[in-house]
């Protein structure tokens, strides 16, 4: 017990220092203490594995504590050969146990697996493969040479920054705490800098938790997590009873062993009897979070967030994190009906429109061709439908399908999107300069992606003609629609299949390899020139609302259309009922809208551009009137 | 850009959140299973050429993430795609009452001329089942679409199901194809005057002439 106390009391200025030190996360809201039991046997191969990768590496100073169990992690490892025989037989196949034993029944019959087998895994849980996060490094989309060759040069770059963030600290009289400081200096341009270009990986915890205010929210409402913890168990055990496989209790449950396989905290190997203390904590922060908020109750990507903050942070302090993320930085984002990543994809694609102009045009072409291929080669069909696409904007309704990619960005804060190096320099800019960073950060990578899409343009030919069919179609004239119908090169729907195709995968996977973020944040993101620069979280805010009324508008001229077109069509009936009990809690805000903001815009008659351009004026004339 | 290709079939997944999707479809198109597998959010997308009757078929696969909430997004992607593909996991007896719902969100959304599939997955979990082969098997025949029992971790069965699924399609496209040249409807233009559900496929249409399948 006095142990535990001691670890209590220590400070959780870092994960990966506490890790470190103790295996064993800040628990004092763990009301049973019964649990912390099996910890003491719990294995610290993986974790001391940690300081091995550190010795090596030059952040490895901060995480040096446990030296001694290097050693005792190889008399460790002979172990695990025999227990990995042992396991031959068993069937550990499950959702809730992962194991590679598994894999290797399968591969190799019921016999027994060869010796040769069990060193390639073990050789496979060297720690040199993982990263000073416990991230393998290697993945599907980047190999470890290439992993080690970046972080080769990487890891200079942080020490040198470090060593910056250390002088510019006691520059402004604020104590390193032992390399553990909890203060930072106050808003200005200065420290937005030295954030953009990076927070010293272990002093991460504390910068977020500094800038996403977190203190003020915890003080508010002390005691509550211990509270909700406390609750948890009995409502599990109900959910338990009950047995409903889709509730969020049994969602969390399979979710809290897919959440990071791939790091050594998150992982069970097949020797360890008890479940690794970050999965406990995992638990526990989304369970709570369940009962804490259910209007958004457990939405999957939560557990990559939460997941990632408990290797900053501590376990009570990231639930206020999750919190405050999914309140503050994402609002919606993870609500019932998922209104909120709908928006925001909204945004994002008017974002798009007007800074990645090129990119825009080729994703309204694979738009309107997948959409309204049928109205623009039937002169006599309505052109309404186009006009309606171009006049009413409806894309932000029906979004096009890149945003089904783009909305898990947001969604897991681009865990799992891009590299995690990458994802936690977003974090460290999103926690000081808000959720505008997130949209500035996916048209960065667009802009990258961008690059490689344009190589691979479709043909020329073909996109004048669908743009010349477009530019008809809006001036009204059928005429012109049938003439250039005739023209149409008859290759032309498998192109854009072809192209969609392209655009997708890219989308998908160039993302995933961007392990340098500093291409990504120099190059891009804070390039003075590019335009990027002049996004603000203002007009994100502005559009934030603007796409809310216009999708309402869309929901509500969608089914009027559809009642008028299609009276007697049974099908559309349910679809109609549905829609509105989806987009019903987005009415609060319409409202709100339409009597603020807004207001002193012409929606109706509104399209983006313009919209912009009066979001822009305004906003320069706040600058102004602020600057004078 | 010419492409290599003599059809193009987009196949959706669909089923409960952890029933094995995303390991079908990346046994499927890498041939590897992985433990190590993270809950899909959104879509995944994947790409897979095959051999079918002498003729070149990609498949383009959208993966869906399961959880409930994310049916407003996925949905609206239904109606581009030619097949879906239900899935359920044979040891868990709630993915497979899901099935009932996930079939009515594809009456909802899909286009009537969409084929369907139903996959028992995690078959190698003999010890576990709990969905009989025979229930599932009459399930699906009464709903009209063929049924299969995979295990994405031994391979059984995966690529069976993949190609079951082209071939479905593409037998009602030449079927289709058939009644268009037999009725004289050549001209795209006419095809799909009185269709607001079809789907386009390499500028052919699939028009509503089974009526069995819904």
């Amino acid at each position: 017990m006095q142990d535990i106390k001691s670890r209590t009391k220590s400070n959780d200025k870092s994960k990966l220092v506490q890790i470190e030190c103790d295996d064993i996360p800040r628990n004092k809201s763990m009301p049973d203490m019964q649990k912390f039991k099996g910890l003491s046997s719990t294995p610290v191969r993986n974790i001391s594995g940690m300081s091995k990768i550190n010795e090596d590496e030059p952040l490895g100073s901060v995480l040096t504590p446990n030296k001694r169990n290097t050693f005792d992690s190889y008399s460790e490892s002979t172990q695990i050969i025999d227990i990995y025989r042992s396991l031959d037989d068993q069937d550990t196949h499950s959702a809730t146990t992962p194991s590679r034993a598994r894999a290797d029944t399968a591969s190799t019959g019921p016999g027994s697996p060869s010796t040769i087998q069990r060193q390639s895994e073990l050789d496979r849980n060297d720690p040199a493969h993982f990263d000073r996060y416990g991230f393998r490094k290697q993945n599907n989309y980047i190999t470890e040479e290439e992993y080690d060759q970046w972080w080769g040069e990487y890891s200079k770059y942080c020490l040198k920054r470090k060593k910056k963030w250390e002088t510019y600290l006691s520059k402004c009289g604020l104590p390193l705490n032992n390399d553990n400081p909890l203060n930072f200096p106050s808003n200005c341009e200065k420290l937005k800098r030295y954030i953009r270009k990076g927070i010293p990986a272990e002093w991460r915890g504390n910068a977020w938790w500094h800038f996403a205010r977190g203190e003020e929210m915890l003080q508010k409402n002390k005691g509550l997590y211990d509270k909700l913890v406390l609750k948890t168990t009995k409502v599990e055990k109900i959910s338990k009873k009950n047995k409903n496989n889709n509730d969020d209790f049994d969602i969390i449950e399979r979710d809290l062993w897919r959440t990071f396989p791939d790091n050594i905290h998150f992982h069970k190997e097949g020797f360890q009897k008890e479940e690794p203390v970050m999965i406990q904590s995992l638990r526990r922060v989304l369970v709570a979070f369940t009962i804490y908020d259910p209007s958004i109750g457990y939405c999957q990507s939560m557990n990559f967030i939460a997941g990632l903050l408990l290797l900053f942070l501590d376990e009570e302090k990231v639930f206020w994190m999750l919190v405050i993320i999914t309140k503050k930085y994402l609002p919606g984002v993870h609500s019932l009906n998922l209104e909120g990543v709908n928006v925001d994809q909204g945004v994002l694609i008017l974002c798009i429109k007007e800074y990645l102009p090129e990119l825009w045009e080729q994703i309204e072409l694979s738009y309107i061709t997948s959409n309204h291929q049928d109205n623009l080669m039937n002169p006599e069909n309505n052109k309404t439908t186009i006009q309606n696409y171009f006049h009413k904007e409806e894309y932000l309704f029906k979004l096009p399908p890149i945003t089904l990619t783009t909305a898990s960005w947001f969604m897991s804060c681009f865990i799992g999107s891009v590299p995690i190096e990458t994802t936690l320099r977003i974090w460290d800019c999103m926690f000081y300069e808000k959720s505008h960073f997130l949209f500035k950060s996916s048209l960065a990578i667009l802009k990258l992606c961008e690059d490689e899409l344009l190589k691979d343009s479709i043909n020329n030919s073909t996109k004048k003609f669908f743009l010349n069919t477009i530019s008809y179609a809006t001036q009204g004239s059928t005429d012109s629609i049938s003439q250039v119908n005739n023209k149409r090169p008859k290759e032309f729907q498998m192109n854009q299949d072809d192209y969609d195709i392209l655009m997708f995968q890219v989308i998908q996977t160039f993302p995933r390899k961007l392990i340098d973020a500093n291409l990504l944040f120099d190059k891009i993101l804070f390039k003075k020139k590019f335009s990027l620069n002049q996004l603000t979280q203002d007009e994100i805010d502005l559009r934030r609302k603007y796409v809310s009324v216009q999708r309402n508008k869309l929901k509500h001229f969608d089914e009027t259309i559809l009642e008028r077109s299609f009276p007697i069509n049974s099908e559309s009936s349910p679809k109609l009922n549905g829609y509105s009990q989806e987009y019903s809690l987005s009415n609060d805000l319409v409202n709100e809208t339409m009597s603020s903001e807004i207001n002193g815009f012409n929606v109706g008659g509104l399209n983006s551009i313009n919209w912009n351009n009066s979001i822009k004026e305004r906003v320069r004339k706040m600058r102004q009137t602020n600057d004078n | 850009m010419n492409s290599e290709y003599d059809y193009l079939f987009k196949l959706l997944l669909i089923g409960n959140s952890g029933v094995g999707k995303s390991c079908l479809l990346l046994r499927f198109s890498d041939d590897t299973y992985s433990n190590d597998y993270i809950s899909t959010i959104g879509v995944d997308f994947k790409i897979k050429t095959v051999e079918l009757e002498g003729k070149t078929v990609k498949l383009q696969i959208w993966d869906t993430a399961g959880q409930e909430r994310f049916r407003t997004i996925t949905s609206s992607y239904y109606r581009g795609s030619h097949g879906i593909i239900i899935v359920y996991d044979i040891t868990d007896q709630e993915s497979f009452n899901g099935v009932k719902m996930w079939l009515q969100e594809i009456d909802r959304y899909a286009t009537s001329t969409v084929l369907k599939l139903l996959v028992g997955n995690k078959c190698d979990l003999t010890d576990k089942r709990v969905v009989e082969f025979d229930v599932a098997k009459e399930f699906a025949e009464a709903n009209n679409m063929p049924f299969l029992e995979t295990s994405a971790l031994d391979s059984t069965n995966v690529e069976e199901a993949f190609l079951t699924m082209a071939k479905q399609i593409k037998e009602s496209m030449a079927k289709q194809k058939l009644t268009d040249d037999n009725n004289g409807k050549g001209n795209g233009n006419n095809a799909n005057k009185n269709d607001k559900g079809n789907v386009n496929l390499n500028g052919q249409s699939l028009t509503n002439s089974s009526s069995g399948c819904c």
